[in-house]
């Protein structure tokens, strides 16, 4: 790429500069930088929902999987409305199809306020539980991000690995990582978002994210 | 534009090791490292470790200390620890096996190219490998104060080759 120190920089002025640029970006620079995946951040976002209506399951249908072979979820704020205790759960779906069956594998820990823990792990799975069960009283909540690979790789399994934290009541908490697979060669295009135990969301704010390749 | 700033990718084809050098710089203080779509040519499974490169280019083997889980859907969660070991650790790239089976790790670098601090680092991931999954999250230092620069994995078993996939290492920006 043609050097253009000379014309973009920091505007008005910098400092402590050491070349004099205009700090202007042309059509031209910025097609450079495009070509070279320096312009702009990499961490693009492609979908967001926040609660308006109780909401039995969320999906996420259009993720640009051959556009990104990295997604990042951010699920903030997740509450339901039934259960003494329920998680949110992701199923992912193939070619349109949501894939239901029992065969998720999953290596989760959960670490508790209380110095104890427990491992929670399956290869007969009907979705990826992505934390431990919490209760659905007002102010609990739990926040988690997710990174998903693979999804539009039609020769690859598709991999996740998260982690999260849960308040429950107003003196304790709970953190739950690991990691999930999908072990089937196939092109995954969507995301479900659910509780397990039933019932709906009564609060979230969900966002998807694309890592630029 | 989102703080995440892309800096460069290795393709990773037909090889022992791949290194990923000149990434880090006085540019960026945290670094994150994603490997995606990496698969090997052996249907028996190998464990792949990390290491950091200095800015000599010579690969750092000793002076690790790190912590690290390793969970199987299959069995129980253990640990996997070492003082001052020749690299992150054990399966710290967790562990490689033939296509479609793959692994995906993400890592997050710190103060690599201080002078003035050792090098830290944690990672999580997941994989498919005999049919069945693997989770890995660590955390882990190289104590040294040399500059570092660059990233290399490896495989285990120098007989097997990680014959796909892709790292590639973005700056977080803090402006």
């Amino acid at each position: 790429m043609v050097d253009r120190s000379n014309e973009f920089g920091y505007t008005p002025s910098s400092p402590s500069q050491t070349k004099n640029n205009t700090g202007v970006f042309s059509v031209g620079d910025v097609t450079d930088l495009l070509s070279t995946k320096q312009y702009g951040g990499s961490v693009e976002l492609i979908a967001e929902e926040s609660y308006s209506v109780a909401k039995g399951s969320i999906d996420f249908t259009s993720i640009q999987e051959d556009k990104y072979d990295v997604h990042m979820l951010q699920l903030h704020n997740i509450d339901f409305d039934t259960g003494s205790y329920n998680q949110p759960g992701i199923r992912l779906f193939e070619s349109g199809v949501l894939e239901s069956g029992g065969v998720y594998r999953l290596s989760r820990q959960d670490l508790f306020y209380n110095n104890t823990e427990q491992t929670s792990s399956s290869t007969t799975d009907t979705s990826i539980r992505l934390m431990v069960d919490l209760g659905t009283a007002t102010a609990e909540t739990r926040s988690l991000y997710v990174y998903l690979y693979n999804l539009g790789n039609a020769n690859k399994h598709s991999i996740c690995s998260f982690h999260g934290v849960a308040s429950e009541g107003t003196t304790k908490m709970r953190v739950s990582y690991g990691s999930a697979m999908l072990p089937q060669a196939s092109t995954v295009d969507g995301i479900r978002i659910f509780p397990i135990s039933g019932g709906n969301f009564t609060k979230y704010d969900i966002k998807v994210y694309g890592i630029k390749k | 534009m989102s703080a995440l700033r892309f800096i460069k990718e290795q393709e990773i084809s037909g090889t022992t090791s791949v290194s990923i050098t000149d990434v880090f710089s006085s540019d960026f203080d945290v670094y994150c490292l994603t490997g995606t779509n990496i698969s090997s040519n052996s249907s028996s499974h190998d464990n792949v470790q990390a290491r950091l490169i200095d800015e000599s280019g010579t690969i750092k083997t000793s002076s690790y200390d790190t912590a690290q889980q390793d969970g199987a859907p299959e069995a129980a969660i253990s640990a996997i620890l070492g003082t001052n070991a020749s690299s992150f650790g054990l399966g710290s790239f967790m562990t490689s096996d033939l296509e479609p089976e793959s692994l995906a790790m993400t890592w997050w670098i710190f103060n690599p190219y201080s002078t003035s601090s050792y090098t830290y680092a944690y990672w999580q991931g997941g994989g498919t490998l005999a049919g069945l999954g693997r989770m890995r999250k660590g955390v882990g230092v190289l104590k040294s104060t040399d500059r570092i620069t660059g990233f290399h994995i490896y495989q285990n078993n120098t007989a097997r080759l990680l014959n796909s996939g892709h790292l590639r290492v973005y700056g977080l920006s803090i402006n």
